[in-house]
């Protein structure tokens, strides 16, 4: 990719302007324990921060993957440069629906549909292995998940675009 | 009359390599030292490490002196050391320090032991009773120990004591010591000491699991490990039995194992934003044991951000660790290691090839667990009242790392300057006891008074007549089994014994008496004597005798218990003695043949021999001056101040090297002690320690002048090297870190004129063809430009391409500095290297974006390039000059890579700086230091004596084939082209007997090791055998 054409140098002083990105040294921590990453596409947080240091803006801006994002703040918690991955994330979201005011994200879709945004319920062999009880996923409640639809389609976000949901 | 001056007394805090290393050094320059030590044996972490990179076994013996070797202890330095001017105190904490430079009162608490070493006869009755079992440090927790215990199982003499926390006072010990050595109420020794200078010598801590904050998410499980835990598991005297390396927990053969490199360093964080520098050449250097001890099969993994292989010969290891031995080596920092059911340990990691994340199951992790230095120099700090830095470390001198700012009676070594490998612990302790002998001179202490007793002569011609004095030990040990009637009896009838007594305890003061009395009542010329431990005992009784008129080498001392119980479980009296019997027969044999030796004093010629005027050559030469010593500074240029001092006005940790220059120029030129030679060479060096002779050839006017010395530095520097790669050489926008450096000194390059800056690391370095090693000061160079740049204009984007970042130890800062001021670091691969492209007159960089898989453009103010450092041209002249090897890249080859950085085989000859290795400025005058203290203990005007016990030529017997010349491993035969004969350098020589071996015509022997000798010995234990054949 042309680097001069297709980055704005800048950019990260839109997203996230905290300072504490630029510490970043690629190190992989954020994404080898992220439980995102196992999704398709994966959550990479590395690749996330290098964009937003490259200024990437329209790679970003197209990125659905920071709304994969669980909050569980592994990353947040287990990064050596204290880049504060998650809350770039947040910062990312924000500034995704800042410039484009009809973005649905990905993840309320999703969650409208299977009631979260990431599948939920893998591992079962391991979880038995450890003596551990099955997981109570909504899904095993049909009429719970129902009300929950009902609910988001209370929101503006989910009414407004019924169209996404519906069907 | 005048008074008499005191003698220097330096107290070095920790008995470490390097704090060994500072001791040794203090005493072989005639000062008195006291080494203590916090726990209870010498050797710090290097007593757990069996194996050591690159030859992959030990070698800390190769500390021990070379000249004047009488003095010290000649055996293996992980057991123990003895020297006359070093005394040793373990298990001693310093509580306080009061006082000035030159002046200091020192309060030690010597901390109970509850067993008297001096009493004890080792025999271990306490440790089979003792009830108490808890974890053994030594080998990191993986075996237990009782309370009663050996600090390090191989110290000998054992020294054993009792653990106050762990004793219950059960009394069960004392019930069973025969000696009464073990004292439950003990109490610790305070003493007051006065010492003119302190080293400190402590180290750091390292992490264990246990302390580790992220314990949590990696160390899941007894296999987790830390790197010294896993040094553990593969020694004889951990938990390595010989055949595969076992788990922890289940005792399974770990087939599968990873390393996980940067476990709490490099973590901001943590507030550790440092790299503990030495993790990764040990990662290494484990995985490669762990195929050899666990088999090929093994498989080794190392996880790791940058593999930091600055150092000499770094490089080529990690080649070889991954062409021949396999290991993988994966760029990936990982969150954390999970534990699954049935015990495997599983790694998650994202794969750099493909950008896949992957998971991996392994038996065993090792967490490459780094330093934490905060807490020990506080301590420090608050004792001796020195400073602490912003980073919270002592502060030194801006320019040293072993002076400790505004205290010039204070030192520091070894990891307390940031964890350092074995070949900088050395160089560090040498440059601390350099440093030290520098600060005594100002004082005007004195040195220890020569030798006292004068060693007698030899009559030759009279016949051998052997007194033998057999100790009995306090009646504990003797009176155990051996039978000394039978045991006299037996030796009475030997031919040639003039005199037996059985003394009491020869290691105390009546026993030493006893046998001085013997010597004078008969008319023996040789002495042998059985005794335990004859290496701690043999200098002193050496002595004793020597007072008594003889001669010390006709004074033999066996191992009388040791030996003679070797392979016998249980045996009888009888069996014993008789054993004990035989073996004594065949000291005594060889014995009767040795000759008298003498050692002898080396004429010194006191001038040294410096060649290179850069900053080191100069720093060296100042250094030496400055005690007295003349020196002759020689450099090839028609100035001095060498490259870095000529061209560099800022280094990123802050020193000005030309503004430097300037300053030891003007300090070289009035000195009075050194002597200037420019535009000339060494084209000839011959001699030995202390009578050198060199031939010095000048360019400008084709003369030639002969220098005499005593000993040689060589200093030769180094230069940025050259390269075509990338398109330099076909435009002003392509050019080096050294050009780029220089064009924003001095203003003909506007760093408010650029938009883009790409700077690619590693051309020309760190590959087969070209510079094969990693020249340690690119990185560095890079990110003070790149800093310089931003600092200038902060709208320009600067993108550094690099292989590893190799900002070790605290130098980790510039590298996070960089980033934070919007540096962007790309890395790339050997097989993917950048390409630069000419557009319209303007470089076009292309290169791949690792993380985002992505082919990357970018049209490019500048591109600069780090095209490493060569060593200097002229090395090769001067290795032939002098006798000495260069390495395959053309640095100057030392003695050994970890015990002797600094010094070449042949003892009197020295290197420092760039000649050596590329390195930064600070390290480049830490050799310097280093090596001006090796050449100052032989030029200090004291007297210097070879060994009694060196190598000789007979030479009637000699066909000068010379290949005892080729395979002297210490440079100490050379042929005489003029008297046609082969010279022994008898300072150099160590008597290890390879030319004895290699000789195939018996010319070559070791004086007291003559073939009769031995040939005697063996006969008298045939005799033995033959005998007891024909009775039986």
């Amino acid at each position: 990719m042309d680097m001069q054409e297709g980055s704005i140098k800048d950019l990260w002083k839109d997203i996230y302007h905290t300072g504490n990105l630029h510490y970043c040294f690629n190190c992989s921590t954020c994404v080898s324990g992220c439980p995102a990453s196992h999704g398709d596409p994966p959550l990479l947080v590395r690749n996330l921060a290098r964009k937003v240091i490259l200024g990437l803006e329209e790679q970003l801006l197209e990125d659905d993957t920071p709304w994969a994002c669980v909050s569980c703040s592994k990353c947040e918690e287990m990064c050596p440069m204290d880049v504060k991955p998650f809350e770039l994330i947040l910062a990312i979201r924000q500034w995704q629906c800042r410039n484009d005011e009809t973005l649905v994200p990905p993840a309320i879709v999703e969650i409208y549909k299977r009631g979260y945004t990431q599948a939920v319920g893998v591992n079962t062999e391991l979880r038995e292995s450890l003596g551990l009880s099955a997981l109570p996923t909504i899904t095993k409640n049909p009429e719970q998940l129902e009300l929950f639809r009902e609910m988001l389609m209370k929101t503006q976000i989910v009414s407004d675009n019924d169209y996404m949901f519906k069907g | 009359m005048a008074e008499k001056k005191p003698t220097g007394m330096v107290l070095v805090a920790g008995a470490g390599i390097s704090g060994i290393r500072a001791a040794i050094e203090l005493a072989e320059s005639g000062y008195k030292v006291i080494l203590t030590d916090a726990s209870p044996q010498m050797g710090g972490i290097l007593a757990k490490l069996d194996y050591q990179f690159p030859t992959d076994h030990c070698g800390m013996c190769r500390m021990l002196p070379l000249v004047g070797r009488e003095h010290a202890s000649q055996y293996c330095l992980r057991k123990s050391l003895f020297h006359d001017h070093i005394e040793i105190l373990p298990f001693t904490e310093i509580t306080a320090v009061q006082g000035d430079a030159g002046n200091y009162r020192v309060d030690l608490r010597k901390k109970a032991r509850f067993i008297d070493p001096a009493i004890c006869n080792e025999m271990g009755e306490c440790l089979d009773v003792c009830p108490v079992e808890v974890e053994d440090e030594f080998n990191q927790g993986l075996t237990r120990r009782k309370a009663v215990y050996q600090a390090v199982p191989h110290n000998t003499p054992k020294m054993l004591l009792i653990d106050q926390q762990a004793c219950t006072r059960c009394g069960e010990c004392l019930k069973v010591c025969p000696t009464g050595a073990i004292n439950l109420e003990a109490q610790d020794e305070l003493e007051t000491r006065e010492v003119h200078a302190i080293i400190l010598a402590s180290g750091v801590k390292l992490y264990n699991t246990r302390e580790f904050e992220d314990a949590k998410s990696y160390a899941v499980s007894p296999d987790v490990v830390t790197s010294l835990t896993f040094e553990r598991m593969l020694s004889g005297s951990g938990t390595y039995q010989g055949d595969v390396i076992r788990r922890p927990s289940d005792g399974r053969p770990a087939q599968k194992i990873a390393w996980i490199q940067c476990m709490g360093s490099r973590n901001r964080r943590q507030k550790r934003d440092y790299c503990s520098s030495i993790c990764c050449m040990f990662a290494l250097k484990e995985t490669v044991l762990a195929k050899e001890k666990g088999g090929p099969e093994v498989d080794a993994t190392i996880f790791y951000m940058d593999l930091r292989t600055f150092g000499k010969g770094f490089q080529q290891y990690r080649d070889q660790a991954v062409e021949e031995h396999g290991v993988k080596l994966i760029r990936c920092r990982v969150q954390g290691v999970m534990l699954k059911p049935g015990g495997s340990l599983q790694i998650r990691y994202l794969d750099p090839e493909t950008n896949e994340l992957l998971e991996k199951d392994y038996d065993l992790v090792v967490l490459s667990t780094g330093q934490i230095p905060f807490e020990t120099h506080k301590k420090w700090a608050e004792l001796v009242q020195a400073p602490l830095d912003e980073r919270g470390l002592l502060a030194t001198e801006p320019a040293s790392k072993v002076r400790v700012a505004g205290n010039p009676g204070l030192f520091l070594c070894g990891s307390l300057m940031g964890l350092t490998d074995i070949s900088e612990a050395m160089t560090s302790g040498m440059a601390a006891a350099g440093e030290t002998t520098r600060f005594l001179t100002t004082l005007g202490v004195d040195t220890m008074p020569e030798e006292e007793i004068p060693e007698p002569a030899a009559h030759r011609r009279e016949l051998p007549q052997v007194a033998v004095a057999l100790c009995k030990c306090g009646e504990k040990t003797g009176a155990a089994g051996l039978d000394y009637e039978l045991l006299t009896a037996e030796l009475q009838r030997q031919p040639g014994v003039g005199a037996i007594r059985v003394i009491d305890s020869m290691c105390r003061v009546e026993g030493e008496t006893a046998l001085v009395d013997l010597l004078g009542q008969t008319k023996c010329n040789r002495l042998l004597i059985g005794a335990c431990q004859p290496f701690m005992y043999r200098r002193q009784l050496k002595n004793a005798a020597r007072k008594a008129g003889f001669n010390s080498s006709l004074v033999e001392i066996f191992d009388l218990f040791g030996i003679a119980r070797r392979g016998m479980s249980e045996p009888s009296t009888g069996d014993w003695t008789l054993r004990a019997a035989g073996e004594v027969k065949a000291d005594l044999e060889s014995l009767k043949f040795k000759p008298a030796l003498q050692v002898s004093t080396l004429p010194i010629n006191r001038t040294a021999l410096v060649i290179g005027g850069g900053l080191g050559g100069m720093q060296a030469a100042l250094s030496l001056a400055a005690r007295g010593v003349p020196v002759h500074l020689v450099e090839k240029e028609g100035h001095l101040g060498g490259y870095l001092g000529t061209r560099v006005e800022q280094t990123v940790d802050g020193l000005n090297p030309v503004a430097m220059a300037t300053e030891m120029k003007l300090k070289v030129f009035e000195n009075k002690n050194i002597t200037v030679h420019l535009n000339c060479e060494v084209e000839k060096t011959v001699g030995s320690l202390g009578s050198f002779e060199s031939k010095l050839h000048f360019q400008d006017t084709g003369e030639n002048t002969y220098l005499h010395h005593g000993a040689a530095i060589l200093a030769t520097g180094g230069h940025e090297g050259a390269t075509s790669e990338y398109g330099y050489g076909t435009s002003e926008a392509v050019l080096t870190q050294g050009e780029l450096k220089k064009g924003l000194a001095g203003g003909e390059i506007d760093a408010g004129d650029l938009e883009n800056v790409v700077m690619i690391q590693c051309v020309g370095s760190r590959q087969p063809e070209g510079r094969r090693y990693c020249s340690r000061i690119c990185c560095l160079g890079a990110m003070g430009n790149a800093l310089a740049i931003r600092e200038k204009n902060p709208g320009a984007r600067v993108f550094i391409l690099y292989r590893d970042i190799m900002t070790y130890g605290f130098y980790e800062q510039y590298y996070t500095q960089a980033r934070a001021a919007g540096v962007i670091f790309m890395n790339y691969s050997l097989d993917h290297k950048p390409q630069v492209e000419m557009v319209q007159g303007k470089p076009l960089v292309k290169f791949l974006d690792p993380v985002l898989q992505e082919e990357m453009e970018l049209p490019a103010d500048l591109v600069v390039l780090s095209t490493g450092v060569d060593p200097e041209e002229s090395n090769r002249r001067l290795a032939a000059a002098f006798g000495v090897s260069l390495t395959e890249d053309g640095f100057l080859a030392e003695a050994d890579a970890k015990w002797r950085p600094i010094e070449f085989p042949k003892v009197g000859l020295y290197l420092a700086g760039t000649a050596h290795s590329p390195m930064p400025l600070k390290s480049v005058l830490l050799q310097a230091e280093a090596a001006a203290q090796k050449a100052y203990a032989y030029l200090s005007g004291r007297e210097v004596h070879t060994a009694a016990v060196t190598s000789l030529v007979k030479d009637a017997l000699c066909i000068r084939c010379q290949r005892c010349v080729h395979i002297c491993p210490y440079g100490a035969r050379a042929y005489n082209e003029a008297e046609r004969c082969i010279d022994i350098d008898a300072a150099a020589c160590q008597a290890c007997g390879l030319c004895a071996v290699e000789c195939q015509n018996n010319a070559a022997e070791v004086k007291g090791w003559s073939d009769k000798q031995l040939l005697a010995a063996i006969d008298a234990q045939l005799m033995d055998i033959t005998l007891a054949s024909t009775v039986g």
